[in-house]
């Protein structure tokens, strides 16, 4: 059945047709032309790939700052140290959960939103602006929004539950390990909601209408229609967009400091944070750089069994 | 005449113009010379427009140097100057925090053998002497000396029918009981227990030096005081006469709450009792009705300082000392201008013996219902928090915070007492070894 589903003839017509032409494009650069590479590559060096390299030698030196002996070589003794740190190992889960619901609240609620923007229902440019403002606001200024929305004592939630009799006192949302972690998750799956409406709402828009009647004519409903013609068309969109949704998760901070600081107890003490609070408030510059090496390496194990996970090129 | 313009004519007019921009260049150093010294002074955000007043009076003193203020928020100060540190940004002098001064020791400046150090110190109140000092040497001058006190609500108190505030435990819990059950409250103990900054622990620190004792032993382990101090307060939540919002609530955000007027009691530092907190007339539900009182049992205190240090690496330590001087000691003519003006300006009480005789600073701390003699007293005897707990370790920070976290689940009964207490201790035993 779905192997004759559209999506082979779509991409034979329509996705395909255009990597097929920008191949030779592609082609063109060989020669001198990649020397255009050039400043590309030595931004990327200089400010990605250099501070990495410094950060894993970091992570090789014993640097405590103010501890007696500090500063030479240490091996893995900070991978030993920060390895059998049972406050690592709850760092990490908590990513994990934080990263696995955030990204699955967004990637469903912004393709919710990208469907309803597609339709052209009435208030959806209303929307799109909306979608677009919250994507435009600075992370820092997003949590600090929702620190104010969560507050205990004068906190905007607090006070429209109990306006609307379904709250009878106000709450401390952050107080509790899990209703910290998911008011936690809430906050930044807002944030993030934004960038995945954008880039699934112009996949979609991509989508050629005649595939939709055809589809009618064959007498598919709106499931069959949703399945077969439109995720076809916007999944490698759905695909970079949960991508750039797991890296960022897997980093999150400003959220976290801003919100809990990593409380109640370690209830939210994600990897980021950690490494944070290691570093520059208590100074334990090599266990940090240890635990940030580790969450790039996670992060990169993710990243690249999700891609080697996704469906091939040519694959039907 | 008209001149040609040549090749050589040019070139002698780019020799002129060098060689007048050289003697420019001379006479411009020679200008220098009588060019004030610039400070960089980094606060945290208090107040800043008393510290420029400060810097006002100072730099009109001392016309030869200039100070620049730069101010960052309290909660990002510790990060942000270990961060300006690691990077090598200059600045000069700076606020510092006892429970940090042991990391930041390798490069504050000592000044034991700065002119009129030694005279400075003879003066200091013994909490602000051994907090500001580390492994014998003195690194800063006090910007401030605190201690924890009972923070009441008096109309409350008296609305239960009770006169006086609580002198134990027992009876704090039975007035607690009495407002709650008389409906003045729904909560009546209200407690700063945010994960972040000092909070949690430094009211447990209280605890246990009201009690006479400790947290932690010689040998890092929760000394039975501490248990007996955890376990009233747990109880506290249990019979629900504590709020568990405290547990989003910093010292700060606490404070705020208790002007409300929802609390009874408040176990925090003493300025929170101050004009500009809960006696300020304009943003307070309980100015006029809040008072101090010595925390309960043994009444013994637990006390603290903030200090003005000065960084080893800065090119004008000299300068940055006569700054220092003015700011946590005395002017030229021998008075504490400064501790005495944030007594009035902010509720900061001194480091110093002998401010309280001043008239202005003991009208200023009647005028919101404190006694100036017991206020000193307090002061003199306060604990410091080093013979409370390891503050001066390295790893104190660290600890504290893993250990503010632990205090959390026990106050709201997910690990019980004795199981957190082990934490503590376990905690506290693998960072000394890392850090020995």
């Amino acid at each position: 059945m779905r192997s004759q589903a559209p999506p082979a003839g779509l991409n034979a017509s329509g996705a395909r047709a255009v990597v097929a032409s920008r191949r030779p494009r592609r082609a063109r650069l060989d020669g001198p032309l990649r020397l255009l590479n050039v400043p590309s590559v030595v931004l990327i060096t200089a400010f990605t790939l250099a501070p990495i390299a410094y950060v894993a030698y970091l992570s090789t030196l014993d640097l405590r700052i103010g501890a007696p002996g500090s500063g030479g070589f240490a091996g893995w003794a900070n991978y030993r140290f920060v390895l059998s740190d049972g406050a690592v190992a709850a760092a990490f889960r908590n990513t994990l959960y934080f990263t696995v619901l955030s990204v699955a609240a967004a990637t469903a609620a912004g393709l919710g939103v990208a469907l309803l923007l597609d339709s052209d229902a009435p208030g959806t440019s209303l929307l799109m602006a909306g979608a677009v403002l919250a994507w435009g606001i600075p992370e820092i200024v997003n949590a600090s929004m929702w620190q104010w929305i969560y507050n205990p004592t004068f906190g905007s939630l607090n006070g429209l539950l109990v306006s609307l009799h379904l709250a009878d006192r106000y709450r401390a949302w952050l107080s509790t390990p899990a209703s910290a972690m998911h008011a936690v998750v809430f906050a930044y799956t807002w944030k993030l909601v934004p960038f995945v409406v954008v880039i699934l709402y112009a996949a979609l828009r991509s989508v050629p209408l005649d595939y939709y009647e055809s589809a009618a004519l064959d007498g598919a409903g709106p499931w069959a229609r949703f399945r077969y013609v439109t995720m076809p068309f916007i999944a490698p969109a759905l695909a970079v967009a949960v991508l750039f949704c797991i890296v960022w998760s897997m980093r999150a901070f400003d959220i976290i400091y801003v919100l809990t600081s990593g409380g109640p107890g370690q209830a939210t003490t994600v990897l980021s944070y950690f490494t944070f609070a290691k570093a520059f408030q208590f100074g334990d510059l090599g266990a940090a750089a240890a635990v940030a090496c580790l969450l790039t390496l996670v992060t990169l194990a993710l990243t690249f069994g999700y891609w080697r996970a996704l469906p091939q090129e040519g694959a039907s | 005449m008209a001149q040609r313009l040549t090749r050589r004519a040019v070139l002698k007019g780019i020799g002129g113009a060098v060689a007048a921009a050289g003697v420019a260049g001379l006479l411009g150093r020679r200008g220098t010379a009588a060019e004030p010294v610039r400070l960089k002074f980094i606060v945290w955000n208090y107040q800043v427009q008393t510290v420029q007043q400060f810097i006002n009076q100072f730099e009109a003193a001392n016309p030869d140097i200039k100070v620049d203020m730069e101010v960052i928020p309290g909660n990002e100060y510790i990060p942000k100057i270990q961060l300006m540190q690691n990077a090598r940004t200059p600045f000069d002098v700076l606020y510092v925090a006892d429970g940090i001064l042991a990391q930041w020791s390798p490069w504050l400046q000592p000044l034991d053998a700065y002119d009129g150090a030694a005279a400075l110190k003879q003066q200091m109140l013994p909490v602000a002497l051994r907090s500001m000092t580390y492994k014998g040497r003195l690194y800063g001058l006090p910007y401030f000396s605190s201690y924890f006190a009972l923070i009441y609500n008096d109309r409350m108190l008296r609305g239960a029918g009770f006169a006086a505030p609580p002198k134990t435990y027992e009876e704090w819990t039975e007035q607690a009981r009495a407002i709650k059950s008389k409906g003045l409250s729904k909560t009546p103990m209200l407690w700063p227990v945010k994960i972040s900054g000092w909070g949690g622990m430094w009211v447990v620190n209280a605890m246990a030096a009201s009690r006479g004792g400790r947290v932690l032993d010689d040998s890092l382990n929760v000394t039975p005081v501490t248990l007996t101090s955890l376990r009233w307060w747990v109880s506290t939540y249990k019979e629900g006469l504590s709020d568990p919002n405290g547990i989003e609530l910093d010292p700060n955000t606490s404070a705020t709450a208790f002007m409300g007027g929802d609390y009874a009691t408040m176990l925090s530092t003493s300025f929170f009792a101050g004009p500009q907190w809960a006696n300020d007339k304009d943003k307070s539900k309980v100015y006029g009705v809040t008072k101090l009182a010595p925390t309960p049992a043994l009444h013994r205190t637990a006390g603290f300082a903030r200090l003005y240090g000065i960084n080893a690496a800065s090119a004008h330590k000299a300068e940055a000392w006569r700054f220092v001087k003015y700011m946590g000691g005395t002017d030229k003519d021998g008075s504490y201008v400064t501790p005495k003006a944030w007594v009035t300006s902010g509720a900061l009480t001194w480091g110093y013996r002998g401010v309280e005789k001043d008239p202005t600073v003991a009208a200023s701390l009647r005028s919101w219902g404190a006694d100036p003699a017991q206020v000193e007293a307090n002061l003199e005897n306060a604990v410091p928090m080093s013979a409370i707990v390891p503050f001066q370790a390295v790893w104190y920070s660290e600890w504290e915070q893993d250990a503010n976290g632990v205090l959390q689940d026990m106050l709201v009964g997910r690990t019980p007492v004795e199981q957190g207490a082990q934490a503590w201790s376990a905690k506290a035993k693998e960072l000394a070894a890392r850090y020995k």
